[in-house]
């Protein structure tokens, strides 16, 4: 793992060439011109393809007449709100609750879970530490669709069927494998003086966690919890079959409701992802450091 | 501009950060399963628990119709149903793994390129571009294939189509027919997952030490021998262990089937676009047979489960410095 990074890369040595005489510089230079135009017109190519679906919901979003199939051009003639009142009058605001409180509530059993685990997996030796985080994330291979039947039954044993906390505690309390992964990564990165000085002054491993390393992966937690949060705000599978009333459902199930195949009210729909992908959009940009440093950081060990 | 600047943290943890940690003495031995216990917990209650219970539900008759106790042990009879011949597993575990395969490498292979394309030291803009190419990775992706399903419509009018027709083109039955199916389904796949592979290539390629091209500057060796003897390796080493997470993530991505094709087109049985798990989830609902689902399932676990344990073996990447 380590020796393939710095070191060992293998570097060709092209002996004997001759030297570059100062006119070939000159044509270099020119090359890498028309070497960075090329690159431009590839890259605006690919985002012109790639934001086409963005600019075709924001525009459908905000058109006016029939609320129901597609039209022949996508550029609204009249532009209007009323999608996005409509939107507001439905359940669209109650499903934005129902996402919250998912999101909410799952992002932070996520946390805790993989930051005691995570700091455990790091610092404190134990048995079954070696193979602990690989069985964990072996167990959470399972496809859900697999887990989906248990769940339905487990929960239909204690009546928490078609609950949000049903959904909670299988969400929050069944998927913290990966986080207990990327947390330990992120924990091993953080300089083991630290809290070595911490034991030294007599601090327990509780004080040396909550004083040294707590405030150290507070970032990672941050990610951590947006990733929890982002989780369940995109989870369709094991939703739908746990919930059947539709006053429970977060808001990517229940605008399911308006985009499924055969009864398309498409405008209402791109209003409601409209809605309901900014607060992620802006938040994804916002932690977009922390995010990618969590991922990459797991990601990239060498 | 934040990639960028996360890069040298990147950089930093390429050295073996994890592995070079000891543990701490043994006297922590027994705290260790305090800060383990909800994690313990939970996974016994909401992974290992449902995950025995499936499959003993794997070799009854339960149905949902019959909610509590009103099934019976039928032994192997769905996995022989599974097997059978004639019936769905074979094809759809075909197109499983040829899903995965062309996925998996279209999506880091694209991201990967234009990483390669953004690291261009001639490119002074590219916090522009790259901002630009990760929105995708920003949106949520339950409200976004979405919008993809109404993208890849079969009617004339849906939007890809109007452009079809615009130039020149005909009208493509993008869930109709076999081929555009399958290609809608990679194609929505791409769109989700390049951002992040192109962030995790440009990490890797900035982290790659500038005096290395400068050794290489002054042997002379040309764009195709540093590309190939420093660019190439480096961007291999931070990808290899995430191809492999990203083939079994991708063999068990049941969502985007579910959500852009349903497994269309097809018969009841499966269809053209269907992967074994959609396949599982469908068996569920649609087909009423929680029990068979189970059965599916756990195969699609014990193919997933050893791919894994071979990748952990042979790539060492969950051993720890002993």
């Amino acid at each position: 793992m380590a020796t393939n990074t710095a070191s060992g890369v293998p570097v060709r040595t092209t002996p004997a060439v001759a030297p570059r005489s100062a006119s070939f510089f000159e044509s270099a230079k020119n090359r890498q011109q028309l070497e960075v135009w090329a690159i431009r017109l590839v890259l605006w190519a690919f985002i012109v393809v790639a934001l086409f679906p963005v600019v075709y919901v924001l525009m459908i979003s905000f058109k006016g007449g029939s609320p129901s199939l597609y039209s022949r051009s996508f550029i609204p003639d009249v532009l209007t709100l009323d999608n996005y009142s409509n939107l507001l009058e439905g359940n669209f605001p109650r499903w934005v609750g129902n996402s919250l409180l998912l999101g909410i509530s799952c992002g932070f059993i996520t946390v805790f879970f993989a930051t005691l685990a995570g700091y455990a997996f790091s610092r404190l030796r134990f048995r079954g530490r070696r193979y602990g985080i690989l069985l964990l994330l072996i167990i959470q291979m399972l496809p859900g669709t697999l887990n989906v039947v248990a769940y339905y039954r487990m929960l239909d044993e204690v009546s928490l069927l078609n609950t949000r906390i049903g959904l909670i505690a299988i969400f929050g309390f069944g998927g913290s494998a990966l986080g207990v992964w990327l947390m330990k990564n992120f924990i091993d990165s953080v300089p083991k003086d630290l809290d070595e000085a911490a034991y030294l002054d007599g601090a327990s491993n509780l004080r040396a966690f909550w004083t040294i390393i707590f405030p150290l992966v507070q970032p990672m937690l941050v990610a951590q919890f947006i990733f929890g949060f982002i989780g369940v705000y995109n989870e369709y599978l094991i939703t739908t079959i746990l919930l059947s009333d539709p006053d429970k459902y977060p808001l990517g199930v229940g605008v399911r409701t308006f985009s499924t195949q055969f009864n398309t009210q498409w405008t209402l729909f791109c209003a409601a992802a409209v809605l309901g992908s900014l607060p992620i959009l802006i938040v994804f940009f916002l932690a977009q450091r922390l995010l990618v440093e969590g991922l990459t950081r797991g990601a990239i060990k060498g | 501009m934040s990639v960028t600047g996360a890069s040298p943290t990147v950089g930093q943890a390429l050295p073996p950060v994890g592995s070079t940690v000891r543990p701490r003495h043994s006297r922590n031995n027994r705290s260790a399963y305090l800060y383990l216990a909800p994690i313990i917990i939970s996974a016994l209650v909401f992974t290992i628990a449902p995950f025995i219970l499936t499959l003993y539900y794997s070799f009854t008759n339960w149905d949902l119709r019959f909610r509590r106790f009103n099934y019976s042990w039928v032994g192997l009879d769905n996995y022989r149903d599974v097997f059978a011949t004639g019936g769905a597993f074979y094809p759809v575990l075909g197109w499983t793994v040829a899903f995965m395969v062309i996925t998996t490498l279209v999506n880091v292979g694209v991201g990967m390129f234009l990483a390669l394309l953004l690291n261009h030291p001639g490119l002074r803009e590219r916090n522009v571009y790259r901002t630009l190419l990760i929105i995708p990775w920003a949106l949520p992706f339950i409200l976004l294939i979405q919008v993809w399903g109404g993208i890849f419509n079969d009617q004339a009018t849906s939007p890809l189509n109007a452009i079809l027709t615009d130039i020149g083109l005909n009208p493509v039955a993008w869930t109709s027919e076999v081929a555009p199916a399958r290609f809608a389904v990679l194609a929505a796949n791409l769109w989700f997952s390049y951002p992040f592979f192109m962030t995790v290539g440009l990490a890797a390629l900035q982290a790659i030490p500038r005096d290395l091209y400068e050794v290489a500057d002054l042997d002379g060796a040309g764009w195709l021998s540093r590309f190939r003897d420093i660019t190439f390796p480096f961007l291999l080493t931070a990808v290899m262990p995430l191809l492999i997470t990203q083939a079994a993530f991708q063999f068990n991505n049941a969502g985007i089937i579910i959500l852009l094709t349903n497994g269309r087109p097809g018969t009841t049985t499966y269809g053209a676009t269907d992967t074994l798990a959609s396949l599982a989830y469908k068996t569920i609902f649609e087909k009423q047979d929680p029990s068979l689902a189970a059965a599916y399932g756990f195969v699609v676990f014990l193919i997933i489960a050893s791919f894994t344990i071979v990748n952990a073996v042979v790539t060492r990447s969950f051993e720890e410095a002993a």
